[in-house]
């Protein structure tokens, strides 16, 4: 026990030596580590943030639909002849869902005729749940009970050449054959940033939109969640489809994990660098006092406890300097979750634009509790990593010496 | 005072060879992190270059020429006359070519349903060198001269069963509001730049699009805008802003036709900008100490030097000689090591299948990449060397600073 406290203390002694040198290298190490972690927890957050805040504009956290509404493993194609019914869904806690009505159509204006997606709407359901309604920049909202209202974005409506309380005409293929045509109003004008959303997508409410495609009372397309963004899917019921939005946007997902795979490669070049580094001046620190090493051998110190105590030297150091970063970078989690970071940062002050619209750019941090042990791992296995050839070094030169 | 110069820099190669091996480390340091952070560089330059590419050749260009109100509002009915302003103004050797277009909404139906078709009218053998949409053909060949008909993408003849040689339905709105169905032939079917370009774009002759919206041809060439391809964006935009004042037309770079797409692009800038200033930070603070440590062990000579009358100026210089002579020697290991890993990464891809799980993803129109390839780039060179220069500079600059007051305090 006393063999240990004496390594202990020799190599604590040892890193007071050089207390700049030591600050130096610790220093380095916390930086690293509360970068990474910062790095790490901003990635995470800003997935989530985004994510979270893009589904809740339209297109929900997963949907449930009739088994082939979605008949291809792309899913910007579906087949508006499939509806579920009311009955089919019963079971499900329909406090967070919506429902909806989707229809390709036409939509002619004085100045052109353009194809684009009407989708039919709870107002009521969409006032409480999702944020579609926060678009609206002109005019007002749909209403349950309106007849033949419309909503449509700034862009599509320049192009077809309306304004507030004109009249737009819509033709289309109902769900019986027959050709869907009628008289809309247009209420209301959205702005989804000037993305492709904004010529895309119409609204109007679900009862209209089931008289024009003539669908049953108790029937839609989407049941959609817009419960907590993490919440699990649930097991679809008999005759339907539990579609998450992973599926349905495949290229948002994607475009996500790409951006998570760069921050953990660049979390490993960092560690490299720092290793690198590292390594660097333990071997000048430890060539330094060889004449020391060699001094010990001679009093009967091997070179196991030699190599032993300059392990310790470098634990010690390690703790101080990766529990300092795991400090700091916690700190400044926090820091940011109070004053969320802008994403305006990276992009010259523009909107991020995702799914054809704009979403809010500003992250707010959330600790993932799991990087405050991977990051110092990853720090500390790179750190011994570059303690190995300094000690193999100290070691072969103080039996050379013997 | 070159005599001085040149036995400084004799010394700082003799100090630098003093302790190779130390040298060697941190040379070895600093190439190796500059190498990690270059070749980041070149994998979202060749990333970023392959997404420019997707947007600019789906008929966007890197410059579009649009006609006011078409500009505004997409208002097919005020196109402008193609004359000789056009010509001549987009002869500019940092533009490659042009192609004027005017554009039809219009939309088929069928018994699979309906669907929205954006016809461009075309000079066919200028939007050939333009987009090379002829070279892409599954069916029937892209037309030379007027031909009467139509060249879908393969995604709308599948959908609709069409294949060369069937009269296609087309359906549009013209200028005087009335809604009319039209017979065309269907020329060619192309199979290129992915499922929704295919969907949406059509190929007909200028005259047709005239016709269809004006009731009949105009003698003179109508546009709504002239895409316009370039080397890159920031080469051509002097000459197209000139082009777009002569012509008394809107200039727009693919950017903001492409928002979506362009934002990605402006993200990836800012996000590697921000790793740099990362690297540069770790690297100097983990290099600061053994470069002190290597001052410090010589602060007797320094002061010696001190005391027998060499000013500050010249350890300075000393020191300076030294960190250029570790710069070069770190710089070029590295440019050589990135030319290698580069040149090989740039022909083999680096691949992200399963990142898209099997699918062809599609972003804002385009087809995003599975497989990347890093770009070679002069400017990655000057980034080399400029991190170098920054990291050995400041390492330097901080240890011989402090090393000359403590030799001077002690003098």
């Amino acid at each position: 026990m006393s063999r240990q406290r004496f390594l202990l203390k020799f190599s604590w002694r040892n890193l007071g030596r050089h207390p700049i040198r030591t600050v130096i290298m610790a220093l380095g190490l916390a930086f690293g580590t509360a970068y990474i972690i910062f790095a790490l927890n901003f990635s995470a957050s800003a997935s989530q943030e985004i994510i979270a805040d893009f589904l809740a504009q339209y297109f929900g956290n997963y949907q449930v639909v009739a088994p082939k509404y979605y008949p291809d493993i792309d899913k910007k194609k579906f087949d508006a002849n499939y509806t579920i019914s009311e009955d089919q869904v019963a079971n499900l806690p329909m406090d967070t869902y919506v429902r909806r009505v989707t229809l390709p159509i036409f939509l002619s204006g004085p100045r052109k005729t353009l194809g684009t997606l009407l989708t039919g709407i709870v107002p009521e359901q969409e006032l409480r749940l999702s944020k579609v309604s926060k678009a609206l920049s002109q005019g007002r909202f749909l209403t349950d009970t309106g007849h033949n209202e419309i909503l449509l974005g700034e862009k599509l409506a320049r192009k077809l050449g309306v304004q507030l309380g004109d009249e737009v005409a819509i033709f289309g293929q109902a769900l019986d054959g027959s050709v869907a045509n009628d008289m809309f109003k247009l209420v209301g004008l959205m702005n989804f940033g000037g993305g492709d959303m904004e010529e895309n997508l119409a609204f109007t409410n679900l009862v209209s939109a089931r008289t024009l495609a003539v669908i049953p009372d108790d029937r839609f397309h989407q049941l959609i969640s817009f419960g907590a963004f993490n919440s699990p899917t649930p097991v679809a019921p008999p005759g339907t489809e539990v579609v998450p939005w992973r599926t349905i946007l495949p290229e948002i997902h994607g475009s996500m994990n790409f951006i998570d795979i760069f921050t953990w490669i660049v979390a490993v070049i960092i560690v490299v660098v720092i290793s690198l580094g590292m390594g660097n001046t333990l071997m000048i620190t430890f060539l330094e006092r060889e004449k020391e090493f060699h001094s010990l051998n001679v009093i009967g110190a091997r070179s196991s406890w030699i190599a032993v105590s300059l392990a310790l030297e470098v634990l010690m150091l390690g703790i101080l300097g990766i529990g300092t970063g795991i400090v700091f970078g916690n700190v400044v989690t926090t820091l940011f979750n109070v004053y969320p970071i802008s994403l305006k940062l990276f992009t010259g002050g523009k909107d991020i634009m995702m799914g054809g619209m704009a979403i809010i750019p500003k992250v707010r941090l959330w600790h993932h509790h799991q990087y405050s042990w991977q990051a110092p791992l990853l720090v500390f296995f790179f750190l011994t990593l570059s303690l190995i050839f300094p000690i193999q070094r100290i070691i072969q030169r103080s039996r050379r010496a013997d | 005072m070159k005599t001085a110069n040149s036995y400084l820099f004799k010394l700082a190669k003799k100090n630098v060879n003093r302790n190779r091996g130390r040298s060697f480390f941190i040379g070895l340091s600093v190439s190796l992190s500059v190498v990690m952070a270059v070749w980041i560089l070149a994998f979202f330059d060749g990333l970023n270059h392959q997404i420019e590419k997707a947007v600019v050749v789906g008929n966007v260009g890197y410059w579009q020429l649009q006609e006011k109100n078409f500009a505004d509002t997409t208002d097919p009915l005020s196109p402008v006359a193609w004359d000789e302003s056009f010509a001549k103004s987009l002869q500019h050797k940092s533009l490659q070519s042009y192609s004027p277009e005017i554009v039809l909404d219009g939309y088929l139906s069928g018994p699979d349903g309906n669907a929205a078709l954006q016809v461009v009218g075309v000079d066919f053998a200028l939007h050939q060198n333009t987009m090379k949409i002829g070279d892409h053909m599954v069916d029937g060949s892209w037309p030379q001269g007027s031909e009467r008909g139509i060249v879908i993408g393969k995604e709308t003849a599948d959908r609709f069963q069409y294949v060369v040689g069937d009269q296609l339905v087309m359906n549009f709105q013209d200028a005087k509001g009335e809604l009319r169905s039209e017979l065309l032939p269907v020329l060619g079917i192309y199979h290129h730049n992915g499922r929704t370009f295919e969907r949406r774009y059509a190929f007909v002759t200028g005259d047709i699009v005239e016709e269809y919206l004006f009731g009949m041809a105009d003698p003179r060439l109508l546009v709504h805008r002239v895409v316009v391809m370039a080397h890159d964006l920031p080469s051509s935009q002097s000459a197209m802003e000139a082009a777009a004042l002569t012509t008394k037309t809107e200039l727009r770079s693919w950017k903001q036709i492409n928002p979506e797409m362009g934002v990605v692009l402006d993200f990836h800038e800012g996000l590697i900008r921000f790793f740099f200033i990362i690297i540069a930070i770790t690297v100097t603070v983990t290099i600061l100490t053994p470069v002190s440590m290597l001052w410090q062990e010589r602060l007797g000579e320094i002061r010696m030097m001190s005391t027998i009358g060499v000013p500050r100026k010249k350890i300075w210089r000393l020191g300076m000689f030294e960190a250029g002579i570790m710069t070069v020697l770190a710089a070029t290991a590295a440019s050589l090591v990135l030319v290698a890993i580069i040149s090989i990464n740039a022909k083999t891809g680096i691949h992200f299948r399963d990142l898209a799980q099997g699918q062809t993803l599609e972003r804002a129109g385009i087809q995003l990449p599975k497989v990347i390839y890093p770009m070679l780039l002069p400017k990655q060179l000057f980034v080399t060397y400029g991190f170098v220069v920054f990291i050995m500079f400041m390492s330097y600059g901080l240890a011989v600073r402090n090393v000359v007051r403590k030799a001077e305090a002690a003098t």
